[in-house]
């Protein structure tokens, strides 16, 4: 069997216009002013590539470039060539489907459990030191540009504090409960990875009773205890991580609203989390986890634009990057039995 | 004929045009089946699907009734992204641990950059051949640190005044300390000519800010039903204009800037031309954005094969007789490290 091809030797750009034949074990190229031979087995011969032409490759360096690819094809089988598994997956229909499926399947799989595994394995192994640094100083300029001091009188803020320091449960998390006013943010409350837990004054004016406000203290100690800003941050960073892989050439700009969009659930996730931890610690202390329940209620009905506010960007309710609030409440109902 | 070349036309000049034969169905099933693999293999494999990939595109690019190959060592290639991946890593979680780490962390990364790319060019040329000839690169990495960090920090430092000298420098080094086996490539300088491109792309920005702001402004304003001034629809406009100096003006400016550097190239005697359009290459870089996008990216091996094709079907070889008189170079081999990491910082110094 013979076959058409360009041969070049590796030493100059030369082309010679070569006839490649097999006979036995042996394979021969011959033409203008070249004939060489070289057993099978010390050739190389590349995978098929569609329109692209093979090569067949000497030990030395040099090779023929085949462009006859009905001729060739003939050739291998008749020498009982095998391509290669992935080669030949590539080209079956099979595999082709199995791998789309398999490959979204795995892309869901690791997004939805994956990511927040692998997150949470590395935000509990870090130092505390590492932990509390996050947020320090975006702390101190919130607190100069967007709080005042709490206008609430100073012997209850001590009380509630007092109160809540002597759970078991808080004396073991590090942590500083901060009072605040605010116009901009309305009622809200939230935790930096510090350990530092801010409540704003117009949460406690709508709570009905201090059992209520314990109830969000202990949800805001959840997210502490459990590093959960650390752990966002470590999420975003590997979805961002792998999304600019995948997007590749069309820059960070197409890759981080996607981020965002896929972050939003891992805050989801990581509220359910601080809520479960709220609702053991008060019972653990005897209290009902309803009355978190019912601190939501009222922060619920109080989500009306308040006529005196400035009308700038707010900083996100508390309600706002949380599961719904119905199925919060039912949870920590049904949490009292 | 391009009034900027450096001379007339010599007699007896064939002109080869490069060409493309990759089918984007064809492609795509060598994609998926080993972005598979390579997610199956936490990634490992992804090595050998690089190798895989950039056959596929060299030996369906070719010249001349020949065509061009890739001979990257997948396990060299391996390593590189290990390297790249735990730069990425660090530089990401170094700015979110504070200011002072992020500040370090970027200042070693300065000053790993230029070798890196230099690593990554002498990688990339060397593991291309063409008719059985390597490519090379011969530039020193000391230029390196020259000319990827101390004319682009002098540049930064003068207003941006320096712009164009600092990517003519950059330009001029990767042509003019590349090889094809024996034969060194030269580079006609062209200062002038950048600067008038750079002014160009200046003023088509300075446009479309202005028309596209005005317009997009407008459209917002109309969208927003709370008419506060602050709603939050408003924060589109900037991303609009963002993704129209990303679609619109960086192919006009890409499209020049390559003509430019390929009119000004040459290997022994023969010349090269690049016709690229302005106006295709954006029409194809939104196209295949919004077919990515729309297909959750399953569209992205499809724009790749589209792409190459344009822009290697707009380059040709103007040769001065026939090319079999090429010679060899010295054996020249490296790891990949370097060009791995420039991947991955989303750097291109393509040739």
């Amino acid at each position: 069997m013979q076959v058409h091809a360009d041969y070049y030797d590796g030493r100059t750009s030369r082309r010679r216009t070569v006839w490649l034949e097999v006979t036995g074990e042996t394979a021969r190229v011959s033409g203008d002013d070249i004939a060489r031979e070289s057993p099978l087995s010390t050739l190389t011969v590349s995978e098929p590539m569609g329109a692209a032409p093979r090569l067949v490759t000497f030990p030395d360096g040099a090779f023929c470039e085949i462009h006859d690819h009905a001729a060739f094809d003939a050739m291998l089988a008749a020498t009982g060539y095998d391509e290669g598994s992935v080669s030949r997956w590539q080209r079956s229909p099979r595999w082709v489907a199995g791998s789309l499926v398999g490959l979204l399947l795995l892309a869901w799989l690791g997004y939805r459990f994956g990511i927040p595994l692998a997150a949470r394995a590395i935000a509990d192994e870090l130092p505390q030191e590492a932990v509390s640094r996050i947020g320090k100083d975006a702390w101190e300029t919130i607190d100069a540009k967007v709080f005042e001091p709490s206008r609430l009188p100073a012997a209850r803020r001590a009380a509630l504090t007092r109160r809540f320091d002597a759970m078991p449960e808080a004396s073991r998390t590090p942590h500083r409960i901060e009072f605040r006013s605010s116009k901009r943010i309305g009622a809200n409350a939230f935790a930096l990875p510090s350990g530092i837990i801010v409540v704003s004054d117009r949460l406690v004016e709508l709570a009905d009773r201090d059992d209520e406000i314990i109830g969000v203290l202990a949800h805001e100690l959840g997210h502490v205890e459990h590093r959960h800003a650390m752990r966002m941050v470590l999420e975003s960073t590997i979805v961002g991580l792998v999304l600019t892989w995948y997007v590749g050439d069309v820059s960070g700009l197409a890759a981080s609203a996607p981020a965002a969009i896929l972050q939003a659930r891992y805050s989801r996730d990581l509220e359910r989390e601080a809520d479960e931890f709220a609702a053991d610690m008060m019972k653990a202390n005897g209290l009902s986890p309803a009355a978190l329940a019912d601190m939501l209620d009222a922060l619920e009905h109080d989500r009306t634009p308040r006529p005196d506010a400035d009308r700038g960007p707010t900083i996100p309710d508390f309600l706002a990057s949380h599961p719904p609030t119905d199925e919060r409440k039912r949870y920590l109902r049904d949490a009292v039995r | 004929m391009d009034t900027e070349s450096t001379g007339a036309a010599p007699a007896a000049e064939t002109e080869y045009a490069f060409s493309f034969s990759g089918d984007g169905r064809e492609y795509f099933r060598i994609w998926i089946v080993n972005l598979g693999l390579s997610i199956l293999t936490v990634g490992i494999y992804s090595a050998w699907a690089k190798v895989r990939r950039m056959q596929y595109f060299y030996r369906h690019t070719s010249l001349a009734g020949a065509n061009f190959n890739y001979h990257g060592n997948p396990t060299t290639i391996l390593k590189g992204r290990i390297v790249a991946l735990v730069l990425l890593g660090t530089y990401n979680l170094a700015f979110k641990i504070s200011p002072i780490v992020g500040g370090i962390t970027v200042l070693v990364m300065a000053a790993v950059l230029p070798w890196l790319l230099w690593r990554s060019l002498r990688f990339r040329l060397f593991n291309t051949s063409y008719r059985g000839l390597r490519f090379g690169f011969h530039g020193r990495v000391g230029t390196a640190y020259l000319v990827f960090l101390w004319w682009p920090i002098l540049t930064v430092v003068t207003g941006y005044l320096l712009a164009p000298i600092a990517h003519h420098r950059i330009k001029r080094w990767q042509h003019s300390r590349s090889a094809y086996g024996g034969t060194e490539f030269s580079f006609a300088p062209c200062v002038g000519a950048f600067y008038k491109t750079y002014l160009k792309t200046s003023g088509l920005s300075f446009l479309v800010l202005v028309a596209g702001g005005f317009v997009l402004a407008t459209l917002a304003g109309g969208l927003s039903t709370t008419g506060a001034r602050f709603s939050p629809i408003f924060l589109l406009v900037p991303l609009g204009l963002y993704l129209l100096i990303l679609l619109a003006v960086v192919p006009y400016f890409q499209s020049r800037i390559a003509n430019l550097v390929w009119s000004r190239t040459t290997l022994a005697d023969h010349r090269f031309a690049s016709t690229l359009s302005a106006t295709r290459l954006a029409y194809i870089g939104a196209t295949n954005l919004l077919g990515t996008v729309f297909t959750l990216g399953l569209y992205r091996p499809f724009a790749q094969i589209r792409m190459a094709r344009y822009r290697v079907e707009c380059m040709s070889l103007l040769a001065a007789g026939d090319l079999d008189a090429f010679v060899a170079g010295e054996r020249q081999s490296d790891g990949a490290a370097g060009e791995e990491a420039a991947d991955f910082f989303d750097i291109d110094i393509a040739l």
